[in-house]
């Protein structure tokens, strides 16, 4: 019965996901031929994080292009980039991360692998980190770690990004021969990081969308505000607690229902005994049933 | 409180578009183009 | 139940995969290299045999043929060097004809018409070395061009004859590995002249000569110090191609006297060690090439 009364989103959310990680990477010929697309989509970023030196990426990648804005000699900050994200945000929030992010779909694809599997709960903490490396790897470091031309790294991309070497450098490298003998140190030191975030994925849930995503943490940030949101209908609910054992994202949804961690993937939805957790879209505030609020 | 979610909502969303609009009117979209149709080297781990 | 079976089966599949990537580099590099000279080999042998045989048709009537070259006009030029060596062969024959008996004359000419077809043959094997054009087409030389420096003087082909090698450096503004390694480029470029040979960057922005493009790039020159000569074309012509193929900056190719690429293009800034081995290791190749000619 739940079934039936369950939100088409999150029933297809499977479907939405494989879905979004094709369109932002529409271009498939470019693996076979190992290239890049090249016309004018990439004036645009996509709203996950997907690697635009990818052969097939449709658009820019959001967090790569900050960096490139801030790091050329004749800006400082992207209004622009900042602009989209904040859009993307105030929208939609962290449901980038649940239905059209294709990293977060890669590492919920590599959790389905039959493993042991340990809980996060304990490591909260470490959700800070990702807001450190927004600030830090993606706006600080690009803007003042600079040469006499005042041009900067993108030090996100360059040294910690995995999903570059998944989606750029595995691929180019397999067509490319130019390309697999200029593979040096810092392919190794970031094939390593892949590596620890695909043992991390196996074995705990979305390992590097809770702990290093700047992306998912500007979305974070604007979780809150955004007008995707989730609403507890108090009345229905039973306080039984099978939502917050459900949330691999660890969070209460009857106590926060617009977390910073709350990607909108409705497993709580999926365990709620009496459907009392939808999806809700609009202005304002509708995390609650009317009859509750003040 | 000073201002309800539906206001920050709002502001945020113009904000978000005037941002996005003065990024574009100073050129910042013929940065990124240029960056995202070229292999950033060192985004994929290159050299 | 099945379908997550399947997709973890996948999935375990892509792991591996990525895991082997890990240490596939220099690996696959080398087995794409060596299969590579490997049907080099096989083409260059059939060639060979080809050779062989018209020495052996040569040698069969020994004594007419060296009669025929010993009467032979010496000055080899150009155009005898491009024509079918059958061809040749008849038309020197054609012309001491009267040294000849009737019968000489008839086994001289079959010979020679034997050889034409086995030149013909050879011509069809390694099409890519006959034709400059094709080796353009295929990227392995550089193609026709007329632009000119930053400071509007023309430049165009006859740029590579006068060097003995010409190192050709793609970048753009944005680049900020390009910009980093111009000084050195620089040097490269003091140092090579000796050699004879030449360092000349190509700015896939002043392209059309643009000239938002071309002004930062000269700011961006100055800055880095560099004095060596920067080119552009227009970048619909084959040449714009070329330079608009490149996807990876910086690229640096190095081209012989003739225009054809040197060795491996190199990806990445010569500022950094192995790099600049790299390259140099083409340049040496370059040199070797133009010294045996």
């Amino acid at each position: 019965m739940d079934k039936k009364k369950l939100d088409p989103l999150a029933r297809f959310r499977g479907f939405i996901q494989a879905g979004a990680t094709l369109l932002t990477n529409i271009h498939l010929p470019n693996f076979a031929k190992g290239t890049l697309y090249q016309g004018s989509g990439k004036y645009v970023c996509v709203p996950g994080l997907n690697c635009y030196s990818c052969p097939g990426a449709a658009g820019a990648c959001p967090v790569g292009a900050f960096q490139a804005v801030v790091g050329s000699s004749k800006f400082r900050f992207s209004y622009y980039i900042t602009g989209i994200l904040i859009l993307f945000g105030v929208l939609l929030g962290r449901f980038i991360c649940g239905f059209l992010c294709p990293f977060g779909w890669f590492q919920e694809l590599l959790h389905k692998i039959p493993s042991p599997k340990f809980s996060t709960k304990k490591l909260k903490p470490l959700r800070y980190l990702k807001y450190a490396v927004l600030l830090v790897m993606v706006v600080l470091l690009p803007l003042l770690a600079v040469n006499e031309l005042g041009m900067g790294d993108p030090f996100f991309c360059k040294y910690l990004c995995p999903q570059g070497v998944l989606e750029g450098a595995i691929p180019l490298s397999l067509t490319n021969a130019g390309i697999r003998a200029s593979l040096g140190k810092l392919f190794t030191w970031k094939a390593c990081i892949l590596l620890a975030v695909i043992v991390g994925s196996v074995v705990f849930y979305r390992p590097f969308c809770k702990w290093l995503c700047p992306l998912g943490a500007f979305y974070a940030l604007l979780n809150k505000v955004s007008l995707f949101q989730m609403r507890v209908d108090t009345h229905k609910c039973v306080s039984c607690g099978a939502c917050a054992r459900a949330c691999k994202m660890d969070v209460d949804i009857t106590k926060t229902p617009n977390h910073a961690e709350c990607i909108r993937c409705g497993m709580c939805m999926k365990a709620c005994p009496t459907d009392a957790i939808q999806y809700k879209f609009g202005l304002g505030d509708k995390s609650n049933t009317e009859a509750t609020k003040e | 409180m000073f201002m309800t979610k539906k206001q920050a909502q709002l502001l945020l969303l113009a904000a978000g578009v005037l941002m996005l609009l003065f990024g574009v009117w100073r050129g910042e979209a013929d940065t990124v183009f240029s960056k995202a149709i070229r292999l950033c080297m060192e985004c994929v781990g290159i050299g | 139940m099945k379908l997550n079976r399947v997709t973890a089966l996948s999935l375990s599949l892509v792991l591996a995969f990525s895991l082997a990537a890990c240490g596939q580099g220099a690996s696959s590099a080398s087995s794409a290299s060596s299969s590579s000279a490997s049907s080099a080999a096989a083409e260059s042998k059939t060639e060979e045999q080809l050779l062989a045989e018209e020495n052996e048709i040569l040698s069969a009537n020994d004594a007419l043929w060296e009669k025929v070259f010993s009467s032979m006009d010496k000055n080899v030029t150009e155009t005898t060097l491009s024509t079918n060596y059958g061809d040749f062969l008849l038309s020197a024959v054609e012309k001491t004809k009267d040294q000849f008996s009737d019968e000489e004359y008839k086994t001289l000419t079959a010979d020679a018409e034997k050889i034409r077809d086995i030149e013909n043959q050879i011509a069809a094997l390694a099409p890519a070395d006959a034709a400059a054009s094709s080796a353009a087409a295929q990227g392995t030389a550089f193609p026709q061009f007329e632009g000119s420096d930053l400071e509007g003087n023309p430049v165009d082909n006859s740029l590579f004859a006068g060097n003995a090698f010409t190192v050709v450096n793609f970048w753009f503004n944005g680049c900020k590995p390009c910009v980093e390694e111009l000084d050195d480029l620089n040097a490269l470029n003091e140092k090579v002249k000796a050699q004879g040979g030449e360092v000349v960057g190509i700015n896939t922005e002043t392209l059309d000569g643009s000239q938002q493009g071309i002004e930062a790039a000269k700011k961006l020159l100055a800055a880095k110090g560099a004095s060596y000569r920067n080119i552009y074309f227009a970048s619909g012509s084959e040449a714009g191609k070329f330079a608009l193929n490149i996807m990876a900056f910086p690229t640096t190719y190095v081209f012989d006297r003739d225009g054809n690429v040197v060795g491996q293009p190199l990806l990445g800034g010569i500022d950094k060690e192995e790099n600049l081995a790299a390259l140099q290791k083409n340049i040496d190749a370059a040199l070797a090439k133009d010294s045996a000619k």
